[in-house]
């Protein structure tokens, strides 16, 4: 199970891992199965621990006071699960991450993870190109928030993760967008039919 | 930091004040062309560095490597906080959450920027202010 995220860390970071690296990083990643619908964080938790997501999907959401649900991140394969917000500051998440399919994680503490990155060069390079990546990715979708129509942002959507259109459902998809599930339904039947 | 659309409707995706940092991820990491502006606001002073010599100064520096650490982490939770607030707040709270983070862009930026920054029309922005100012 730790060999995806060896082959993970070794794109991420151009280097190749030495046996004593895979050892160490295999001793500090538990193995975990979550089943569709558990939970790997919720609102009120600190959030100690991040997680590789080997097999499986999440969706990362709060939960407002009228009881609507608002999706801030999905998780596929080879991404990553924690709130950078509460592992940060240590306070309490507002968010639920909660796996939409049967899932099989790899869970590290943050403390490890911080020792890691102090012991292990190529997981320090490896997390400061998803850093990298993962700046680009959150000013994009910034961008398109405040700039761009709803019809414009389901495209962009469709453009830059086809795959989440197979894999969650419509009404998560508008969440994800900050649309009502109405609009997100006129959108798709007007872009079908042109 | 905006972009400007087919229309030439300007669209503030980052405001900058002193002891922050000015660069476009997007460009610099991928080297494609940025589809940004960055512009400055009042007469500044910077203090610029290539970004070869600031991967290099990571390499040879260890506490510009942990700042530039410390500075992703927080600017991880920041644009996040930030997404959050776009996709499931109204524009009242979206204004008002503003209000707490960054007091001091009211202070110093103008109403029409700070609209464009929440996604807002300056129009909405401005009976926004004078509900908020009534109540």
């Amino acid at each position: 199970m730790h060999e995806v995220l060896f082959q993970y860390l070794e794109v991420k970071s151009e280097q190749k891992l030495t046996g004593d690296e895979q050892k160490l990083i295999k001793a500090k990643f538990q193995p975990k199965r979550l089943r569709k619908r558990q939970y790997f964080l919720q609102e009120g938790d600190v959030c100690k621990y991040l997680a590789f997501i080997v097999k499986g999907s999440s969706r990362m959401f709060s939960v407002d006071n009228n009881g609507h649900e608002h999706i801030v991140r999905f998780g596929l394969e080879s991404w990553w699960l924690s709130d950078p917000e509460s592992c940060n500051t240590l306070a309490p998440t507002r968010y639920n991450i909660e796996m939409l399919e049967d899932s099989e994680l790899l869970v590290i503490s943050v403390a490890d993870a911080y020792e890691l990155l102090n012991k292990c060069r190529i997981f320090d390079l490896a997390f400061k190109a998803m850093d990298k990546k993962a700046s680009i990715a959150t000013q994009k979708r910034i961008h398109t928030t405040i700039s761009m129509t709803a019809e414009e942002r389901y495209d962009e959507l469709a453009n830059t993760y086809p795959q989440f259109l197979q894999r969650f459902p419509q009404s998560m998809i508008a969440s994800y967008l900050g649309l009502s599930p109405e609009t997100l339904s006129r959108i798709r039947k007007n872009s079908m039919s042109k | 930091m905006f972009s400007v659309d087919d229309s030439g409707h300007e669209h503030i995706v980052r405001f900058g004040l002193e002891s922050w940092w000015l660069q476009d991820p997007e460009s610099f990491i991928s080297l494609t062309p940025s589809r940004y502006n960055i512009e400055m606001l009042e007469d500044s002073e910077l203090l610029v560095i290539s970004v070869a010599d600031a991967y290099e100064l990571r390499d040879k520096s260890r506490i510009f490597d942990l700042t530039i650490k410390a500075m992703d982490r927080q600017a991880s939770s920041a644009t996040q906080k930030r997404i959050h607030t776009a996709i499931s707040m109204t524009a009242e709270e979206r204004y008002e959450e503003l209000t707490n983070t960054y007091p001091q862009f009211l202070q110093r930026f103008p109403q029409n920027m700070i609209a464009s920054y929440l996604g807002l029309s300056p129009e909405t922005l401005s009976r926004i202010r004078k509900n908020s100012m009534s109540k």
